[in-house]
């Protein structure tokens, strides 16, 4: 795309077990400083899968699980993660915790989702986890990060969307940008032809549809849904959002949640707590988060929504 | 003369309810086939009835801050957007 003499300069790559599109908006002849600000936005991505990855054996984060029980010494990417989290358990009063890790095992989502779906799967695991969030002890003064014995951490999502932020960060100085990292998307300044970024919410019942099309910039926009990542084990329909209150995957009426939030880590949080919070309290919540807004689609397909997400896209 | 004018006056005017008869037919058939046709090229208005939503779901009336729609309609757009991203969700 080419107007106003700025060019869209795009880089995708694979990374955290799904497809990155990053873009920035440039002066035509300034595509070699949009493409090294590209390429420092794949190695970010890189060394924090690298990092915070639960299905890479010899990542911090596996390193931090086995290290159970007794203090570990973290990175500062690590430690600032692990901090965004818990302050997310608090926020959400623990629908969102970190520590469901064994839960997750539990519900079948021991492995990388590429391989759960062509290897057998281990049976469904009964277990009573007696630790939450608040069991996390953060020692910033050593760098420390203690989870008690027999607990494991996932930072899956949230690690997820804290790169996003960080990668925008990098690009803050365009004009325009955007990065797109497998839905959880993050949106600075407009396109190179002035107009704001459109963006399709996926309809979960069609996937090749868009419920919506929204008209954003300088924000984040993120899905949670239990259409993707779900699995069927021995007549058990398992999906990878567990509700910390029971420890399995949720049940409520929710199909899938679209929040608008400031930035990609609040966004994925909000999304996820409104899935498992249900209809009613879900929207609530969406509602009491700053400058957040929601669609919420229910499994009767009944379609909830903030009133500004009507106003900023082109509705049904 | 005369008899033969009158017979040619007789026979026009003749002519003349025949097309006007023909002429309200179709106008009326054409007016039958509008109507049955859908309204394609009109936006369809969003229902903001909050109260149209299922109980068993859980969705009380207090949900009146969101609005709520059956996505099962025909999606209308008011333009076509091509979006440049998808929120595929996780």
């Amino acid at each position: 795309m080419k107007m106003f003499g700025l060019v869209e300069i795009t880089r995708s790559f694979t990374a955290m077990n799904t497809n990155v599109e990053a873009v920035v908006c440039v002066p035509s002849g300034g595509e070699k400083q949009a493409e090294n600000a590209l390429l420092l936005v794949q190695d970010i991505f890189t060394s924090v899968e690298a990092a915070l990855s639960r299905f890479i054996p010899d990542s911090e984060i596996s390193r931090l699980n086995r290290s159970a029980g007794q203090p570990f010494q973290a990175s500062s990417l690590l430690f600032t993660v692990m901090t965004l989290a818990k302050a997310a358990a608090e926020t959400t009063g623990g629908i969102f915790d970190p520590t469901i890790l064994p839960f997750l095992m539990a519900a079948g989502y021991d492995r990388s989702f590429e391989q759960l779906v062509t290897q057998s799967i281990l049976p469904v695991l009964e277990i009573k986890s007696r630790y939450t969030w608040r069991d996390i002890i953060l020692d910033a003064a050593a760098s420390t990060i203690t989870i008690p014995a027999g607990a494991g951490v996932d930072l899956g999502g949230i690690a997820k969307g804290w790169t996003v932020d960080y990668a925008g960060q990098k690009l803050k100085d365009f004009s325009g940008f955007a990065i797109d990292a497998g839905g959880d998307i993050l949106l600075g300044g407009k396109r190179a032809d002035g107009s704001l970024w459109p963006i399709g919410v996926v309809d979960p019942f069609n996937l090749q549809e868009n419920l919506t099309v929204l008209e954003l910039s300088d924000c984040a926009i993120c899905t949670s849904t239990t259409t993707r990542r779900c699995w069927r084990l021995d007549g058990f329909s398992g999906h990878h959002l567990i509700d910390s209150r029971h420890g399995k995957p949720a049940d409520s009426a929710v199909v899938s949640v679209t929040v608008i939030a400031d930035s990609a880590a609040r966004a994925e949080v909000i999304a996820k707590t409104a899935l498992i919070l249900g209809p009613d309290e879900g929207m609530q919540f969406i509602h009491s988060q700053t400058g957040a807004q929601g669609i919420i689609v229910l499994n009767n397909g009944v379609l909830l929504r903030s009133e500004e997400t009507r106003e900023a896209g082109y509705v049904r | 003369m005369v008899n033969q004018t009158t017979k040619r006056n007789k026979l026009a005017a003749r002519s003349l309810v025949v097309c006007g008869t023909l002429l309200a037919g179709t106008a009326i058939w054409m007016s039958v086939i509008n109507s049955a046709k859908p309204a394609t090229q009109t936006a369809v208005p969003v229902s903001d009835n909050s109260s149209s939503v299922n109980q068993s779901n859980g969705v009380s009336n207090q949900s009146a801050i969101a609005v709520q729609t059956p996505i099962s309609t025909t999606p209308i757009l008011q333009q076509q957007v091509i979006p440049r991203f998808r929120t595929r969700g996780s």
